[in-house]
């Protein structure tokens, strides 16, 4: 074997590149991860947020056009 | 952040991928939840030992011990299924129907369905049996090959050794399944009974159907099968001792993570020592070798005291599920069990440390707190400054043995919980225990409802959030954490292994330990990484030579890499092999190496037990508090329910009992943890589906989600509004009645502000995480806060409804409550305008007027004007006691019966107030005109005096009973004319005259009833009108003041002597320029903004008090009715005015006010004052008034000619029954009465451009014209003297 | 409809958002999703049946780190968008609540008018009203009391509760 390292030996150094590399991707992964989930929860937030805004936005273009359109409170 | 298309580098990736964090994402929401998300992402590197022949260079025998382990590992899966199986059946045969009698027809097809129905589940039961045959077997065959002679000698890993106590735990939980579950036996039976019916299996099928009744019979038939095998074989005994001395080793240092590790150690221990003690032999030919525990606890080979206190310690261990097991149990059943050698366990007097929770929680408290903190500073540490690349060694050391650490508290707390869960399903409660258990209750119920205090409840309730809590924090680190491990494991175990382990190689090559130097040898092959890529060949130590004088220092690399499954395992039983000091007689290889390094060797091998743990960081704090999920599990206590009962009611669940305590306690601390049980159901059903992976269970834990989920949403916004309505009326509440009440306290009653409470983090939630669904707990609050709010209006109105108009004071300060709760809940919840809530309570939105105008006018037309008598000194009008002249018995609605949360807030803020307005009921007066001027409005007074005047048309000149016809029959009755009798008749005498003359009148029934019934309601009229302009003015007077500033009106400065106002005044006006509203909307607002705000501005100048007046018209309005005759009487004879006729209203007015003036002889007998009040006066005035009679009338009223006379002659005699000094006293206040009336009158009808005065007919009369010569002269009259001629 | 629709979209980049960006972004998503499928069986045979397998490792290798870098970058593209959109709806959310609030004005000031004709039908001018002022100025100014100093004496809240009471020294 070349330089006292047997072919076993380069397995083990190769196996430990392989998985650092592997590692490097999945701890990245878990980045996106954890981006998509703070997104997510953050989208929710406005989504609420906005949800709220037009429901009373709504109710209140309720009771407006019923004040205009229904009975005569305009005469 | 690029894409740079083909070629990107890794670190372009990376790049991208921290690019990702630049974005802002901000999340303002309290975080009061578990841990959970919408992605979860979890690599898992276990190999199951897969890649072993990889690793060639380790020791042989390691690696096939590998294989071995990989297979049972296999096993210890199927296992589980089967328990899974087991512990989730459900009985069916109950369901399943049974023909009545052998003749039944049909009954070949009901057999045909069951056995069809069954068959897939009696396979699930025969491949269980097969399963635990073979499982035994194996088990045995590899005891079997580990007790061999020269096997002895040999040493076994530690996890080999704990593999095979997982499998003795296996068998105990099978065989207690088996046992508990008689729904599997009654099932099997119902089959095989249609089975043998159809007669449709064969011999070799009846025959397994025969062995698999008998497994499923025969009771602890695993355990006992188990045991007899094991005594086949010799020295099994030596085997199980050293696996439940690793048990005991592990558990007293801990070496474990997850809760269910420990219990399954307490459970290997006591099984174990049940399958070593065993019946001797009797007769020699029965080849079996049982033992004795206490001899061998003789022989030192057990140590039972150190077992009989962790059997004390812990004495119920939960064993699948909600099946508890108290491991001592199987020593009792031992054959030689003997009490004595047992003191604490054996003795029932004391209980153990298990039950005893509150105890516990002071430390765990403290430990929290600490490591929360410890956790933060380095939270803020990383985020602050530390980048990950630049972490070095120390700070991963620390921050994995953080890790660890919190991983450990997390799982003594959980273990806590689960213990004292477990203690308390095996001690259930009964009603002598615990008063508040009802007799009837059910076994669950007394062993889950009434079974905890309600200290118990809040320490589980705290603990349980400090788990989650933990969790989450730690699960925000996770991937800090995950590096940090990976860098700490790859630095350690590179250290360890490519210099701590030189020292000892070098010694054992010079000391040719060629077996040492091997093992040593491979450890390092098997996991070294040198780094620059092969072994250094020059490193003395190898050869066992010393380093020379340099040091010869090996660079180490770092890499962010963790070892792999395998390769740690080899590495570790290679490392165990050379410590281990039981290596069945031959010499240890522990005395080979000298004490440092054996130190060092050991201290790395118990540091590395809990790197698998580490490494997996994510699966181990998710499983580390899995446990908690069993809490909702009920199998066992369902099969004892015998089918009474499908699922127990949410009552008798844990999660519910606990989030309904919260609730039901208000516990401000505990609130705001009140998610946290709510997220045991997601434990629960995370397990369902993943462990158990049983769809039904799924379902109920659904099902039973979503009842809790509305009870507690339910539950939530009713506490929600009920504390913010009792705020606010504590808030509104009178300041002085509260001290009044403070100051005498009455045992039952006192009005403290409700305890603040902790809603607003509740509330701030926008994305809950229940089941995997997110809900928005701020919208659904929202929903249900709006609709309760509407409807405590609603109620508001509906009180006022139900009462009379004096109530109308408190239907506005119960609508300033709800304004002010409407105003503090919308600092959390957006909820509607509160006047459009008004508007539609009041049906105000789309009709005109609303209820409260309705009832009003309904209240002063039915009860107000007929019953009230007005009383000018205290300006009040107050009903007569007890008469009541409504015209038809009308009743108002019944007031709604609601929750107080509706109304006030609380019972006693309730009787508080009703106690305040009280006081407004009697009477109706300025503050009630005020209220009423504010509630209803311009449109709402305009409607109401409209309809009061069409009444009062309605009661002048109706078609019948009004009072133009009783008028026509008086005047008919009227004397033609009726002098003024002169001063010599004496006021008695021209009493009797005017009584006798007026006799007709005074006779007349009807005057004293309805026409002054009439009068009066005239009156009122008036009076309401009048009253009803002076609040309205005030109300608009105070409007424009509060204006003012917003409008450049400011109050004068003060100013001295030679300072000029002008300048003053701009000077100010600059200062608030900012105020103005108008100025300024029109240099910054749009158009349309400018022009509404003008409009606002001229609505807020123009108000009715500015030189308008409503009272005039309505005067005029009643002048315009008076067009009949019969009011203003014929033409005056002499062409100016009529003196004694009495065709004029004012004289008919002089004969009704000489019958009132008349004094009231009896006590029984009312005066007019008591009856109808000034009303009754101020429409006679008024009438008078507005027909220009007045002068005529104040100057010929009987009345006043009376007092006049009486006043010169001072006479006091009673003629006719009628005392004169008193009549002439009613006179005389009449009279001021009167005056008072006309002075109020005039000043509204004279100061305006069409008063009366102007249009006055003024009637110019030319001087007689003096012709001496005409006949006619001397018709003057002249003094006798100056007929001279 | 459809035209002031149009005109609005030039006007409103909302629109532009929500009709191209995000589901461009999407369907890079999901072009990705499938290549990213195809590639991984690409490179499982390609290493399977390749002799070489030290070159098919780096091969996967590098497919993997392409894939990373792509698939970041998409998530990126496809997150700014869509806070892009959250940001203008806000925007436009706000200018509808703008419209309602004038809305709400005009009708109330309108009812108003009404009620104000209503009571106007009962009320005829009596007298010229003149503003007399309410808050009439001071004759002589308040002098602000001048601050004296006085020393802070501890034991003067000590008769309040239960504390422990302090020899007054």
């Amino acid at each position: 074997t070349q330089g006292g390292l047997s072919d076993h030996q380069k397995n083990i150094q190769q196996d430990w590149a392989n998985r650092e590399l592997i590692e490097v991707i999945t701890s990245s992964l878990k980045k996106m991860t954890d981006f998509l989930n703070h997104f997510d929860v953050t989208c929710r937030e406005r989504l609420s947020l906005i949800n709220e805004r037009l429901c009373v936005l709504e109710r209140k273009v309720d009771v407006l056009e019923a004040m205009v359109t229904k009975g005569e409170t305009l005469s | 952040m690029s894409l740079n298309g083909e070629h990107s580098t890794l670190a372009d990736a990376l790049t991208n991928v921290s690019g990702l964090d630049e974005i802002a994402l901000p999340d303002n929401q309290p975080c009061m939840e578990g841990l959970h998300s919408s992605i979860a992402y979890q690599a898992n590197f276990e190999t199951n030992f897969e890649d072993r022949n990889a690793f060639v260079t380790g020791v042989a025998r390691y690696i096939e011990e590998a294989t071995v382990h990989s297979s049972l590992n296999e096993l210890l899966e199927e296992g589980h299924k089967h328990a899974v199986t087991l512990y989730t059946w459900r009985c069916c045969s109950r369901s399943i129907p049974q023909p009545k009698s052998n003749e039944q027809p049909d009954r070949v097809e009901i057999y045909e369905m069951t056995v069809e129905v069954l068959k897939p589940e009696v396979a699930k039961l025969l491949s269980l049996m097969y399963f635990q045959h073979e499982a035994i077997d194996r088990f045995c065959a590899e005891v079997k090959r580990l007790c061999h002679a020269e096997k002895r000698k040999d040493f076994v890993s530690e996890a080999y050794l704990l593999t095979l106590g997982k499998l003795i735990n296996m068998f105990a939980i099978l065989d207690e399944l088996k046992n508990m579950k008689s729904s599997v036996k009654n099932d099997y039976s119902t089959y095989r009974r249609a089975a043998q019916f159809l007669k449709s299996q064969d011999s070799q099928a009846l025959q397994e159907s025969q062995n698999l009744s008998m497994f499923l019979a025969t009771q602890n038939r695993i355990r006992s099968t188990l045991k007899e095998n094991l005594e086949k074989i010799e020295g099994f005994d030596d085997l199980l001792a050293d696996i439940v001395n690793i048990c005991l080793y592990m558990y007293e240092t801990h070496m474990y993570l997850f809760p269910h590790e420990k219990h399954m150690l307490v459970k290997v221990m006591g099984f174990s020592l049940f399958l070593i003690d065993g019946e001797a032999p009797t007769n020699p030919s029965d080849k079996r070798f049982p033992s004795n525990i206490y001899k061998m606890e003789q022989k030192k080979r057990l140590n039972l005291s150190k077992f009989d206190r962790i059997f004390k310690g812990l004495e119920v261990v939960p064993l699948f599920g909600d099946m508890q097991i108290a491991p001592f149990q199987y020593l009792v059943k031992t054959p030689h069990y003997d009490a004595a050698k047992w003191p604490l366990s054996a003795s029932s007097t004391t209980t153990g440390p298990q039950s005893n929770f509150l105890e516990a929680i002071p430390q765990i408290r403290e430990s929290h707190l600490n490591f929360v903190s410890e956790l933060a500073r380095h939270r803020n540490q990383i985020s602050v400054f530390q980048s990950e690349g630049d972490r070095i060694d120390a700070d991963n050391r620390e921050l994995s043995e953080l890790a660890l650490r919190g991983l450990k508290l997390i799982s003594t707390w959980t273990t806590h919980v689960v213990e004292l869960y477990s203690w308390k399903l095996l001690h259930p409660t009964d009603p002598h225990l615990n008063k508040e258990c009802p007799m009837e209750s059910e076994e669950y119920e007394r062993a889950t409802r009434y079974n905890y205090s309600t200290d118990e409840k809040f320490a589980l309730i705290e603990v349980i959030s400090m788990i989650k809590g933990l969790q989450l924090l730690m699960g925000k680190m996770e991937i800090v954490f995950s590096e940090a491990i990976k860098r700490h494991v790859y630095a350690d175990l590179q250290d360890f292994v490519q210099l701590t382990l030189r020292e000892p190689l070098r010694k054992t090559v010079k000391h040719k330990k060629d077996l040492v130097k091997t093992i040593i040898t491979s450890v390092r092959e098997t996991v070294a990484d040198w780094v620059n890529g092969y072994e250094p060949q020059d490193d003395p130590a190898s050869k066992g030579r010393k380093d020379g004088d340099g040091k010869y220092d090996v660079k180490v690399a770092r890499r962010c890499v963790a070892p792999s499954s395998t390769q740690l395992y080899m590495v570790r039983t290679m490392l165990e092999s050379l410590i281990s000091d039981k290596s069945g007689g031959k010499r240890t290889l522990r005395k080979d190496i000298e004490g440092p390094y054996l130190m060092a060797i050991d201290a790395f091998h118990k540091q590395s037990f809990y790197w698998p743990y580490l490494l997996n960081f994510r699966e181990s704090l998710q499983e580390v508090a899995a446990d908690l999920s069993q809490l909702w599990y009920r199998e066992f206590y369902l099969e004892m329910t015998m089918g009474k009962r499908i699922q127990f009611p949410i009552e008798m669940s844990m999660p519910w009992i606990l989030i309904e305590h919260i609730l039901k306690t208000k516990v401000p601390s505990a609130m705001e943890c009140i998610l946290y049980p709510m997220d045991l159901y997601n434990d629960s059903a995370q397990y369902a589906l993943t462990k158990f992976k049983k769809q039904f269970l799924y379902d109920e834990v659904e099902a039973e989600v979503n009842l809790c989920f509305d009870q507690f949403m339910y539950k939530l916004s009713e506490q929600i509004i009920s504390y913010y309505k009792q705020l606010a009326g504590s808030v509104y509440l009178d300041k002085r009645f509260r001290a009044e009440i403070q100051a005498y306290p009455a045992e039952n009653f006192h009005l403290d502000f409700p305890t603040a409470n902790r809603y607003a983090s509740l509330m701030r939630q926008r994305h809950v995480q229940i089941l995997g669904r997110w809900i928005d707990m701020n919208h659904l609050i929202r929903q249900r806060i709006n609709a309760s709010l509407l409807k405590s209006i609603e109620v508001a109105i509906a009180r006022f409804e139900s009462s009379d108009i004096t109530a109308i004071v408190e239907l506005s300060a119960l609508l300033d409550v709800n304004r002010l709760t409407h105003k503090m809940l919308s600092e959390y919840l957006a909820l509607d305008d509160f006047e459009d809530m008004l508007k539609e309570a009041n049906h105000n939105i789309s009709a005109p007027y609303g209820r409260i105008a309705y009832h009003v006018f309904w209240e002063l037309v039915y009860d107000f004007l007929p019953n009230n008598c007005y009383n000018a000194a205290t300006n009040r009008f107050v009903k007569s006691k007890n008469l009541s002249f409504s015209v038809s018995d009308f009743q108002r609605e019944k007031a709604p019966q609601v929750a107080n949360y509706y109304v006030w807030g609380t019972k006693n803020i309730g009787i508080a107030y009703t106690q305040i307005f009280k006081r407004y009921g009697g009477f109706l007066g300025p503050p009630h005109c005020r209220v009423i001027a504010r509630l209803l409005g311009y449109q709402g007074i305009a409607l109401i005096i409209d309809e009061l005047l069409k009444i009062v048309k309605q009661l002048l000149n109706g078609p019948n009973g009004s009072l133009a016809t009783y008028n026509k029959v008086l005047m008919k009755v009227m004397p033609r004319s009726c002098k003024l009798q002169r001063y010599d008749y004496t006021s008695p005498g021209i009493l009797e005259f005017y009584y006798a003359q007026l006799q007709d009148i005074i006779q007349y029934p009807e005057l004293r009833t309805e026409m002054f019934q009439s009068f009066r309601q005239i009156g009122n009229v008036i009076l309401f009108c009048l009253m009803m302009e002076q609040s309205l003015s005030q109300e608009e007077i105070s409007d424009i003041l509060f204006g003012d500033p917003f409008q450049k009106n400011l109050p004068r400065p003060f100013c001295r002597g030679d300072e000029k106002l002008e300048v003053k005044m701009k000077r100010l006006e600059n200062k608030y320029a900012a105020l103005h509203v108008v100025s300024n909307v029109d240099k910054l607002g749009s158009k349309k903004q400018a022009e509404l705000v003008r409009e606002g501005d001229l609505l807020t100048k123009e108000r009715l008090c500015c030189g308008l007046s409503i009272f005039e018209t309505v005067l005029n309005r009643i002048k315009a009715m008076l067009t009949e005759s019969v009011w203003h009487g014929e033409k005056p004879a002499n062409g100016i005015m009529n003196v004694d006729e009495c065709s004029e209203f004012h004289r008919l007015w002089s004969a009704i006010q000489f019958v009132f003036c008349i004094p009231v002889t009896t006590d029984t007998e009312f005066t007019i004052e008591q009856l109808f009040g000034e009303g009754l006066n101020w429409a006679g005035c008024t009438i008078i008034a507005l027909t220009g009679q007045q002068l005529r009338f104040e100057a010929l009223d009987f009345c006043y000619h009376i007092l006049r006379v009486q006043k010169v002659d001072e006479k006091d005699v009673t003629c006719k029954g009628i005392s004169l000094k008193r009549m002439v006293d009613r006179i005389r206040r009449f009279q001021i009465l009167n005056s008072q009336i006309f002075g109020v009158l005039n000043k509204y009808l004279k100061s305006g451009d069409n008063g009366y005065g102007a249009s006055e007919p003024v009637v110019t009369f030319h001087p007689p014209s003096f012709s001496p010569n005409n006949a006619a002269n001397n018709i003057h009259y002249h003094r006798p003297a100056d007929l001279r001629q | 409809m459809e035209l002031r629709r149009m005109e609005e979209a030039a006007e409103h980049p909302i629109y532009a958002i929500l009709d191209q960006d995000i589901p461009e972004a999407r369907q890079h998503l999901n072009d990705s999703n499938v290549n990213l499928e195809k590639l991984a069986h690409y490179c499982r045979n390609n290493y399977l049946q390749n002799a070489d397998k030290q070159r098919a490792l780096d091969e996967t290798k590098n497919f993997t780190i392409q894939a990373l870098a792509s698939v970041a970058y998409q998530i990126n593209a496809f997150s700014y968008h869509l806070m892009q959109l959250f940001d203008h709806q806000d925007v436009q959310v706000s200018e509808m609540e703008t419209e309602v609030r004038h809305l709400n004005q005009t009708v109330s000031v309108h009812k108003e008018k009404i009620a104000r004709r209503e009571i106007g039908a009962l009320a005829t001018t009596n007298k010229p009203m003149q503003r007399q002022h309410k808050f009439l100025p001071p004759p002589l100014p308040e002098r602000g009391s001048k601050y004296i100093r006085r020393t802070i004496d501890y034991s003067v809240l000590d008769d309040i509760g239960h504390g422990m009471k302090m020899a007054p020294t």
